[in-house]
């Protein structure tokens, strides 16, 4: 007998952090807020694996997609306005931008290569980003990674522990940076953020 | 605290990277025609040197790489470390 068929409804995107963030001001306010953290969400996160160096028509392909390259280079990140490609291993990048089209069909579509691997990670991975004069001060707090502003520059990115948390830290401007971690530990990164960020005052938006 | 130096991410410490084993272990060349005792080598005999020692590391919260590690197993001073397929003991030698 065929199995019966259920109408199921669309999957409404939920963040894991949703009704957890309490917008307000927080620890140590002198003036001004050392931290500004806001979660970004929804995410379209997509993680391309071509196992071995990536030949030319792969390239072609990103580049024709995104208008810019894929970043061969350890720890760094390319980016246009809305969309970023992150190194995260030997011919592995994430691409990530917030959601606005269908992402992963559309490079689906445009990559026919069987060998290279293709995988939605937008409802697997959360993302924090913090703000503020103390932001690097903050990072430093939670990693063993040189964030001085002449080491870490706009579009590094490493993957690192981060409070013992398995984290992808990315410099997005002087002092803003996004933590991207699996979903799971969304909660306990926002709470170590914020635990952190008490010594220097912080504002959740 | 030991810093490892991954070939693809630099240097990090070592709470970042995962024991994977001895890297001078090879595997049998020919595994169709090893007998019993070549493989009971290769899967079970260890030596426990004091000193130099070769061995894999994997760099697990970071690229996922395998990462070959040259370190002395009495102070801990991670000598060398390369990819997988590097010899590090040969080129240690070679630069004393
Ligand atoms: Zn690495």
């Amino acid at each position: 007998m065929a199995d019966k068929t259920y109408i199921l409804p669309p999957i409404k995107r939920l963040s894991a952090l949703a009704g957890q963030i309490e917008s307000g001001r927080f620890g140590n306010i002198k003036t001004e807020p050392g931290i500004f953290i806001k979660e970004n969400h929804p995410l379209s996160i997509v993680q391309l694996e071509t196992r071995e160096p990536p030949a030319k028509d792969f390239l072609t392909v990103i580049k024709n997609l995104f208008e810019f390259d894929v970043p061969l280079s350890p720890n760094t990140s390319s980016v246009s306005d809305k969309t970023r490609i992150i190194w995260t291993g030997p011919n592995r990048w994430l691409i990530i931008e917030p959601e606005t089209r269908d992402l992963i069909s559309l490079v689906k579509s445009q990559i026919n290569e069987t060998s290279i691997s293709i995988v939605d990670l937008s409802h697997a991975r959360s993302s924090i980003e913090i703000d503020g004069s103390m932001t690097r001060d903050l990072l430093l707090k939670g990693a063993a990674i040189d964030f001085h502003p002449e080491a870490f520059l706009i579009n590094h990115c490493v993957q690192t522990t981060f409070f013992n948390l398995s984290a992808l830290i990315c410099c997005l401007d002087e002092n803003r940076f996004n933590i991207f971690i699996a979903r799971g530990f969304a909660l306990d990164l926002l709470q170590k953020v914020q635990e952190a960020a008490e010594e220097f005052g912080y504002e959740t938006l | 605290m030991i810093r490892i130096k991954c070939p693809y991410c630099g240097l990090r410490d070592h709470s970042e990277f995962n024991y994977i084993g001895d890297a001078t272990k090879l595997r049998p060349v020919n595994p169709e025609v090893a007998n019993d005792d070549e493989w009971f080598d290769y899967i079970y005999v260890r030596d426990n040197p004091r000193g130099v020692h070769q061995e894999y590391w994997q760099h697990i919260t970071g690229c996922r790489s395998y990462v070959k590690v040259l370190r002395n197993t009495v102070t801990h001073e991670v000598l060398k470390t390369g990819l997988p397929s590097d010899d590090l003991l040969f080129s240690y030698e070679a630069e004393k």
